[in-house]
């Protein structure tokens, strides 16, 4: 016979809760990996959260430094930050694990949802999520659109306020941006360079995000006339045919990314960050739109004072 | 609810390449036996019409074959390859999943890519295994395509010195892997412990990026750092922890055999003997594909796996614990007790 060793919380409904962010302002001077340290430190110090409680350690960044392949951005991150440098040495109360989630724009959406499973799952507390990109060679290039940032989040588990539900879709066939290193053009420079093209139909990622969202307003019974809709995009025209056509007032992350402009994978992450007030106020619905088409909505409930 | 291995896939390319062939084209005669050191007499390698995403889908479709799902029931899909390689392109956006998930017809699954070097597939497992304790999900595929054996040529190109950073980079084999988990476990088939931890200290030593010698992908590793004796003593001390924290210990688990990561025979005895000293405890009999296959990355404790099944050697009711051992770096714990696994021949 086997005994089951897993650890975790059975028949109660988690939530995990945004305890702080932190962000890096676009500059695009400097690489990834130093604008998500800037980030993760500001979140942490604005929180109590020692370095050696952080149970784990999530990069959803995608265009990274260097195009650097192995390790893990995270594991460098974490060993930047100096989290769990080596447990024999400087001992810690938690034991991080880190690793790079990549869903482009929606990768934020996702890795809270995967944070939210795994400190469900196996009964841990806490979580930092850090974000952002960078042009390889970590400097301002004409061809590469997105400004260099950062964005992190502590989050923790809860039994009360946050996020629990999320839904993703995709479209069947692939459309969107693709970013990608051609050896072949690049060869010696390939260390420094990257490609974007950009096949969005506009008015098909309007119709299907519409569509996406409804879906979730309905399946979880959301009142829109009293939640907020987050869009983490920098396009004032597709953000604002959403919330109008939706009826829902926009949170006031949104309009701060319109006004920075496309920061890719650090969006939502800065707009939850601009969004704070927001957060205690209302329940906030959280819509992140990337490549694919892949929509994904996650509703962040305010706390319910008893 | 126990989560369960359902169903495995495995695709190794046809084209062998021989770990004597690779060393005599290098340009310095290198006064050590590789074969010998690593075990690794061979690897499977890669057509140039092959990509990351087709090994990854060959994989995945023997994997259905071997389930009871099709993939229009998979609820999630988590690709883990560290090369995202179509043609001479490599990927950042969009993700592998995606792709493979419209190539599947598995429209309803949830997707994302991960990234976690050599650890990229027990990462998956571990949040398939969140994922479905959780309740978001109720099943998933995790899946990889390595084609890391580009990162051995530009090796073979550069090598210039026995202390060249590229040297571990000879020892890689291109295959695909994946695995269905899903909540139908029971207490005689389970995935019983997933537990992972990453030690940033050594992250710097092991780092795979484009070359600015050649034109190609090239892996730098500082094997003597990385694989000193007190990097190695992680795995034990966590061992250690995560089972007695479970009123446990790695002895009284029993465990059939122990799979680790396919670096090379001679790290794994190394890592016994410092297991043995720190524990005080012989570790299980470990199996290795590495004669035929060599460290296929990501995808290694599932190419042992598969051909265990394959040949015998484990069976319903085995109960195997998979250690990683990943730049990062990565450590853990993986048991798994086997129900009864289907493979191709």
């Amino acid at each position: 016979m086997c005994v089951c060793h897993t650890r975790g919380f059975k028949g109660v409904s988690m939530s995990i809760v945004i305890r702080s962010s932190g962000i890096s302002e676009a500059n695009n001077n400097i690489g990834y990996i130093e604008h998500a340290v800037m980030a993760a430190s500001a979140c942490l110090n604005n929180s109590t959260t020692g370095l050696d409680e952080i149970d784990l350690l999530v990069n959803v960044g995608n265009y990274r430094d260097n195009n650097l392949c192995e390790p893990s951005v995270a594991a460098l991150i974490q060993h930047e930050l100096g989290i769990n440098l080596n447990p024999l040495k400087y001992p810690v109360q938690s034991h991080t694990f880190s690793f790079d989630l990549m869903n482009g724009a929606c990768g934020m959406l996702s890795a809270l949802q995967v944070v939210h499973a795994i400190l469900t799952a196996k009964g841990l507390t806490r979580a930092v999520i850090v974000s952002g990109d960078c042009h390889p060679s970590t400097k301002s290039s004409a061809d590469f659109p997105i400004h260099h940032a950062g964005a992190a989040l502590l989050l923790e588990r809860s039994n009360r306020e946050g996020f629990s539900q999320f839904s993703f879709q995709t479209t069947p066939s692939f459309e969107g941006q693709s970013g990608y290193l051609d050896l072949e053009t690049h060869k010696l420079q390939s260390r420094y360079s990257v490609s974007l093209e950009d096949s969005t139909d506009i008015e098909h990622q309007f119709s299907f995000a519409q569509k996406v969202i409804q879906s979730h307003i309905e399946q979880h019974n959301i009142e829109p006339s009293s939640t907020k809709l987050l869009v983490s995009h920098h396009d004032a025209s597709l953000v604002n045919r959403l919330g109008s056509t939706l009826g829902m007032t926009l949170a006031s992350g949104t309009t701060s990314l319109v006004d920075i402009g496309n920061i890719h994978t650090a969006s939502l992450g800065f707009a939850l960050h601009k969004s704070l007030q927001d957060l205690e106020e209302s329940n906030v619905l959280c819509v992140s739109i990337g490549s694919g088409i892949t929509v994904g909505c996650g509703l962040y409930r305010q706390m319910v004072h008893s | 609810m126990t989560v369960r291995f359902e169903s495995l896939g495995l695709y190794l390319p046809e084209r062998t390449e021989a770990t004597a062939d690779i060393v005599s084209r290098l340009k310095i005669q290198t006064p050590f036996d590789l074969s010998k050191i690593t075990g690794i007499e061979r690897r499977h390698v890669s057509e140039e019409s092959e990509s990351t995403l087709s090994l990854a889908l060959n994989a995945a479709r023997d994997c259905l074959q071997n389930s009871k799902y099709a993939a229009e029931d998979l609820d999630c899909i988590i690709s883990c390859s560290i090369s995202r390689r179509i043609d001479s392109k490599y990927h950042f956006e969009p993700t592998m999943s995606i792709l493979i998930k419209n190539d599947l017809g598995a429209h309803k699954a949830m997707n994302f890519d991960i990234s976690n070097a050599c650890a990229g597939m027990l990462t998956g497992v571990y949040i398939l295994d969140s994922l479905i304790r959780s309740g978001a999900v109720q099943n998933g595929m995790v899946l990889s395509g390595e084609r890391n054996y580009a990162g051995s040529e530009t090796a073979e190109r550069e090598i210039d010195s026995i202390f060249h950073e590229q040297f571990a980079s000879l020892t890689v084999g291109d295959a695909a892997t994946a695995v269905i988990l899903d909540d139908c476990g029971t207490e005689d088939e389970t995935l019983s412990m997933v537990e992972l931890m990453t030690c940033a200290e050594p992250a710097q030593l092991c780092l795979g990026m484009p070359s600015l010698e050649t034109p190609g992908v090239a892996l730098y590793t500082k094997n003597i750092k990385l694989h000193a004796a007190n990097n190695l003593q992680l795995w034990p001390y966590m061992a250690q922890k995560v089972f007695a924290e479970v009123g446990s210990s790695l002895e009284k688990e029993h465990f059939d055999y122990l799979i680790p990561h396919q670096i090379g025979t001679r790290f794994s005895q190394k890592s016994a003997e410092v297991v043995q000293k720190v524990l005080g405890f012989d570790l299980p009999e470990m199996l290795h594909c590495l004669e035929d296959c060599g460290n296929t990355s990501s995808t290694s404790h599932f190419v042992v796996l598969y051909q265990a099944l394959q040949q015998g050697l484990v069976h319903k009711g085995t109960k195997l614990l998979l250690v990683p051992a990943a730049s990062g770096v990565v450590t853990g714990c993986v048991s798994v007790t086997l129900g009864d696994l289907k493979v191709s021949a």
